[in-house]
């Protein structure tokens, strides 16, 4: 600090004493006499204007930017894109009219929060590191990690490169790339053994989508309750009900198409939930199914050929093409992976790079995407608190729904259904399956849950991309 | 707003409704199927699995009372109770061997099911009989683990 200091003095005493005025270099190129070459007039080709640079860097440190009062010019004021579409600014105003540099500072304390959850706690560890890190980068004053590029209005040449966040994000989130490839690892780490063995487990899965309707309702009504400080709209409310499918993909790709600045709280939510899922779903699953019914013991699942787990992804893909174009994206890609894995040896291959180095590229670079929207402006806010709430109603009521109709079905279907395997529709794969399974397991030791818990589990996610694509049909 | 929370409603309704359908229907054409493609499974024969359990349980695979449940099953036979496998997994560790007095509720095996460490327990107090699975080794449903005397 002594040393900055001292270095700051000795700079501004050359700018006071040395550097008279009119030998001040142009400042941009544009300004320079014609007659000059631009690189020289740039060089200014005098030391004494390479001092006043030297002494301009104290101007750019981070500690001036966490004072700064302004957020970055682009923010405001918009920009146009390298493809010549104008990008609107927007007023960027924090809570409690604090500066803007320290709105980023308080964003790099929640940053370093998710990190700690991710790191110590391990929550979601390979996706909350990422999208911590992400918002870690993005709030760096003058870094410009997130920032477009600058670009002439007229002739749309670029003048100078965006931040690589940018470009992550508008190559992979903004275009719905990202969600889809992570889709096709999933499919590929998926056996849908466990439902194709017993189908009715799927009704499970479509079940517990009601939280994510049940939260679309509570944040219209929470807007009608605090409209002063909450203002969602059926776009919003729909993405924020996405976070109950329990599933970080499809939250994103729904989120980036209809309400885009809430795509930094809603995926946080979506994942720490997630991560959650052991902690609050068993009570409700206790609070519903009775000791009596967890005690259920289910019947064998029967053997799955390979050709009908071949033929399983080709099926649903031509139904939900038939009755749902809307979700075929997300659907189709999961069952591309699918089908890759069940072939077998002769796509051995493609089915492991789905499922290890695809997935993984993507998800580092869909983690830091997603945590560069981790803006002040737009976390740290009543509505922030709002999703976080709200997501935790669609689990609950995810959980519940499933549950409710578990035991239902067990009251209708000849053969038993533990209620227990309803928790599993909220996707959350394998967690919420593996949830089922230890509750079962503390009312009856013996009764393992977990691969018919699989079935549920597995639908759900069909489940919540159908929902997503319905959402997105009736909401644009 | 108050139109707003209406049109939300209707999107409760007809958002449920869309995924009953989809999946009720997927369940049909599933069950469907599942009478018309095992008539094709001679397209595409099933893989043989690369690795065997390495040490295959000497005992018939088929007793009389095979267990009805997929928990952890037991039958006697000559050696005593066998514990058999309730899951497909791989062995993680093996807590006993041969000749251990085990409690019931002992903790004997952790077979690594999909990622999670599941115990496999003693169903009544004994001594240890047989091991009949090492460490790594991947068992399926059914598959006897150990013999309690």
């Amino acid at each position: 600090m002594n040393r900055f200091a001292l270095f700051c003095a000795l700079a501004g005493a050359l700018l006071l004493t040395h550097v008279p005025a009119h030998a001040q270099a142009p400042a941009s190129p544009a300004a320079a006499t014609p007659s000059v070459a631009p690189h020289a007039a740039a060089d200014g080709g005098d030391w004494r204007s390479m001092i006043r640079k030297v002494a301009k860097l104290k101007d750019d440190t981070g500690i001036k930017g966490f004072m700064a009062k302004e957020p970055p010019k682009y923010m405001t004021d918009g920009y146009v894109t390298p493809a010549g579409a104008h990008v609107p600014g927007h007023a960027v105003t924090i809570i409690g009219g604090l500066p803007y540099g320290v709105g980023q500072a308080l964003m790099i304390v929640v940053c370093l929060a998710l990190l700690y959850l991710a790191i110590v706690k391990g929550f979601e560890p390979l996706l909350l590191l990422p999208i911590g890190f992400g918002g870690l980068l993005a709030n760096m004053p003058f870094a410009g990690v997130t920032a477009p590029p600058l670009v002439d209005p007229v002739t749309r040449l670029v003048l100078e490169p965006g931040g690589f966040l940018y470009y992550f994000f508008e190559f992979g989130v903004s275009t719905g790339l990202f969600p889809i490839m992570i889709f096709m690892g999933v499919g590929a780490m998926t056996d849908f053994g466990p439902l194709i063995a017993n189908p009715r487990t799927a009704l499970l899965g479509a079940a517990a989508q009601f939280g994510i309707f049940v939260a679309l309702l509570g944040a219209l009504g929470l807007t009608m309750l605090f409209p002063e400080y909450i203002n969602f709209g059926l776009k919003e409310a729909s993405s924020i009900g996405i976070i109950g499918g329990a599933d970080g993909p499809t939250a994103i790709w729904l989120t980036t198409k209809l309400a885009p600045h809430l795509l930094g709280a809603i995926a946080v939510a979506a994942y720490s939930y997630m991560a959650l899922v052991p902690i609050i779903q068993p009570p409700i699953m206790k609070m519903i199914v009775p000791e009596r019914e967890r005690k259920i013991v289910m019947k064998q699942l029967r053997p799955v050929s390979k050709m009908e787990k071949v033929c399983f992804p080709l099926t649903v893909l031509l139904l939900c093409s038939l009755l749902l174009p809307s979700a075929v994206p997300l659907i189709g890609a999961l069952m591309l992976g699918n089908l890759c894995r069940e072939v077998g040896p002769n796509v051995a291959r493609l089915a492991d790079t789905m499922s290890n180095a695809l997935i993984n590229i993507v998800t580092i670079m869909l983690g830091l995407s997603v945590g560069s929207k981790l803006a002040c402006e737009k976390f740290l806010n009543p509505e922030t608190l709002g999703i976080l709430m709200l997501g935790l109603l669609a689990f609950g009521f995810g959980t519940a729904g499933g549950c409710w109709m578990g035991r239902l079905m067990n009251k209708v279907c000849k053969d038993p259904i533990n209620p227990l395997i309803g928790s599993a529709g909220v996707s959350a794969v394998p967690m919420a399956a593996r949830v089922s399974n230890k509750v079962g397991l503390e009312s009856d030791p013996t009764n393992y849950l977990l691969m018919h818990a699989m079935g549920p589990n597995v639908s759900g996610v069909i489940g919540s991309a159908v929902v997503a694509g319905v959402l997105y049909t009736l909401c644009k | 707003m108050y139109n707003t929370l209406m049109q939300g409603l209707v999107l409760l309704v007809a958002g449920m409704g869309i995924v009953y359908l989809f999946l009720t229907l997927m369940v049909w054409v599933m069950n469907r199927f599942a009478t018309i493609i095992p008539r094709f499974n001679h397209v595409l024969p099933d893989d043989e699995p690369k690795k065997k359990t390495r040490k295959p349980a000497p005992a018939p695979a088929t007793l009389p009372h095979a267990p009805q449940h997929p928990a952890a099953g037991t039958a006697c036979d000559a050696d005593g109770t066998e514990i058999r496998a309730a899951l497909p997994g791989a062995v993680l560790r093996v807590s006993v061997k041969a000749g251990d007095p085990v409690a019931k509720d002992d903790e004997l095996i952790v077979l690594d099911v999909m990622k999670m460490e599941t115990p496999v327990k003693a169903d009544k107090a004994g001594v240890v009989a047989a091991v009949r699975v090492a460490v790594g080794d991947k068992v399926n449903t059914g598959d006897t683990l150990i013999l309690i005397a």
